[in-house]
């Protein structure tokens, strides 16, 4: 199977407020290959959230190295990072994120768009893939006008409609009922298995973690598989 | 800027939304658009105002260019008035008062053509002496057309004052006060003296360029803006300064852009990290909030310019209105004037204003750390 993703001895801290540093991470390692779903639980404040940032270069690492698809990350610019998330990565997050003033499609549709589409192409694409996950009719609705269960479907849409090597999900299904989080889940885990994806999962979620190919937990700085 | 950039921002600037959308979006710059009215309304007034001045020292004066003798008509532009006038001082005595006058003397012809509609003119009997008297002085004097009065003229070369009996003819009505207060058209055959010719040009005809060429001709002449070069330099160096001084007011005003900035940048705060998310780059950032927020400054701006402009338009009428209820008040300013929209003027203060808000939404987007 191909490598996506390697984190090599991630160490991350931040200033504490009595004026010293606070240990984040303190050697994260681990490695992610095509199609599988990595989960990762821990204590709230264990740095779950922290880590993936680091994964997804959304923050540097004190030391430590990232591998994405064999290439260096770290060594890249901050152009150059943005371009490696908007092409080969996907988000979703507890919040959805999804951009209040534009529809179901139109926020699909962005990550085609800032990667050069033309926006009638992003459209129908992005529409195929509301399609799939069940927003046939919704999407000309913005996410006020969308159930929670609703917007993380289109978060979860926009997450892969550029095709992305890697999916991070930050406890995607933190804010929904329960049945709406398995809907979620099995959309998720489902378009990740056809597309042979990775996804780095962070949640608190047991059952969820379950589903996944490995779960890794995260405790005193460290990863335990 | 990627098409997803182009895009969020269209969106965001008002594609696709209602009127109320924009409304809210221009609110945080109603201060602004109420500073460009302002200070539009000033520009446009001070140089119309000045310009006004500026053709009255020609009609009022000795008119565009003065020579003492009569140039070929050859070298003059079409449209241009000849006249040949005297001019002496004389004092007048009214029932109510008395006054002391520069009498210029005209001929027939002089109030026709540019000064006529320039003046305004009331006549009455033309009666022994016929003179015409400014408004200022008629309502000095208590005067009205058809009065008699008695007239001290002064004789320079006989060394003399001369006592006459003239007759109110007219009263003019200038709309500069402070040019015609003590000025009396009489015929010129009245006045003692040597004679002068003025030459009025018609509006575009630039009065430097005639003096150059009747020199070349070698014929002595000066401009209007030589005789009253005091009064000239004051009016231009005024409007000089006024207009420094708005175009910096202009630029601070454009500070309330970062207002504006900071506006745009809270309310999509979210929206900001979401696009940072799928990928879009710290230049992309900049340039889509630069592109917004001077969308709606030079919006704002222009209404403001618009706003100021057509209040300037009204000017002349406020200003006729405020000279009739108390005239002392408005000594020095023209009462009558054609509006002038100084557009260089507003370009560079709406540039100036574009400059500061790009730069201070650059500002705020560094202080608010969602720069990537």
């Amino acid at each position: 199977m191909n490598e996506l993703l390697r984190l090599e001895n991630i160490k991350k801290t931040y200033p504490s407020p009595d004026g010293g540093t606070l240990e984040i991470l303190s050697s994260v390692s681990f490695s992610l290959y095509e199609g599988e779903s990595v989960a990762i639980v821990g204590r709230s404040g264990s740095g779950k959230s922290t880590l993936l940032s680091v994964a997804a270069l959304l923050s540097t690492p004190d030391s430590g190295s990232i591998y994405y698809a064999g290439e260096d990350a770290l060594r890249l610019s901050e152009k150059e990072k943005a371009a490696l998330r908007a092409e080969k990565m996907g988000f979703v997050f507890q919040s959805s994120l999804l951009l209040s003033d534009f529809s179901a499609l139109e926020n699909t549709a962005m990550p085609l768009m800032i990667n050069g589409m033309k926006r009638k192409e992003a459209f129908e694409r992005a529409s195929v893939l509301l399609d799939s996950v069940g927003l046939s009719g919704r999407k000309d609705h913005r996410p006020s006008s969308l159930s929670g269960g609703e917007r993380q479907r289109t978060a979860i849409a926009r997450a892969l409609v550029s095709e992305p090597l890697v999916v991070f999900a930050d406890e995607p299904t933190g804010s929904l009922d329960e049945k709406s989080a398995a809907e979620a889940e099995d959309i998720l885990l489902e378009a990740l298995r056809k597309s042979g994806r990775g996804m780095v999962l962070v949640t608190h979620n047991p059952d969820f973690a379950s589903r996944c190919d490995r779960v890794l937990t995260l405790s005193g700085g460290v990863l335990y598989e | 800027m990627n098409e997803g950039a182009a895009y969020y921002a269209r969106r965001k600037i008002g594609e696709k939304k209602g009127f109320a959308y924009f409304l809210s979006s221009l609110s945080p710059l109603f201060i602004l658009l109420l500073i460009t009215a302002a200070l539009s309304f000033s520009l446009s007034f001070i140089i119309s105002m000045s310009e006004g001045i500026d053709k009255l020292l020609a009609v009022m004066g000795s008119g565009s260019v003065r020579t003492l003798s009569c140039p070929d008509s050859s070298l003059l532009p079409e449209g241009a008035e000849i006249s040949e006038t005297k001019t002496g001082t004389a004092l007048l005595y009214a029932e109510n008062g008395e006054n002391a006058v520069m009498v210029k003397g005209i001929g027939e012809d002089y109030l026709e053509g540019i000064r006529k509609s320039v003046l305004d003119i009331e006549y009455g009997d033309e009666g022994i002496n016929p003179v015409i008297v400014s408004s200022s002085l008629a309502s000095s004097l208590s005067l009205n057309p058809g009065d008699r009065l008695s007239m001290l003229l002064w004789e320079k070369e006989e060394g003399r004052a001369r006592p006459l009996l003239v007759t109110v003819h007219g009263v003019f009505r200038s709309v500069y006060p402070q040019l015609d207060k003590h000025l009396v058209y009489a015929p010129i055959d009245l006045v003692d003296g040597p004679s002068s010719f003025e030459i009025l040009l018609p509006e575009g005809q630039d009065a430097e360029v005639l003096v150059s060429a009747l020199w070349k001709s070698g014929i002595p002449a000066e401009s209007y803006r030589t005789m009253y070069s005091s009064l000239y330099q004051n009016v231009r160096q005024s409007i000089g300064i006024l207009s420094f001084l708005i175009i910096l007011v202009a630029a601070l005003a454009a500070f309330f852009s970062s207002d504006a900035a900071h506006f745009y940048i809270s309310r999509d705060r979210n929206d900001i990290q979401g696009m940072r998310l799928l990928g879009i780059g710290r230049r992309e950032i900049i340039g889509v909030y630069m592109l917004i927020t001077v969308s709606y400054v030079a919006v704002a701006a222009v209404l403001g310019m618009v706003l100021g402009i057509i209040i300037s338009s009204l000017s002349p009428s406020l200003i006729s209105f405020i000279s009739s209820v108390s005239p002392a008040l408005l000594d020095y300013y023209i009462t009558s004037f054609e509006v002038v929209i100084p557009v260089r003027e507003l370009v560079l203060m709406l540039l100036a204003m574009i400059a500061v808000s790009s730069i201070s939404v650059f500002l705020m987007l560094r202080r608010s750390r969602l720069l990537p």
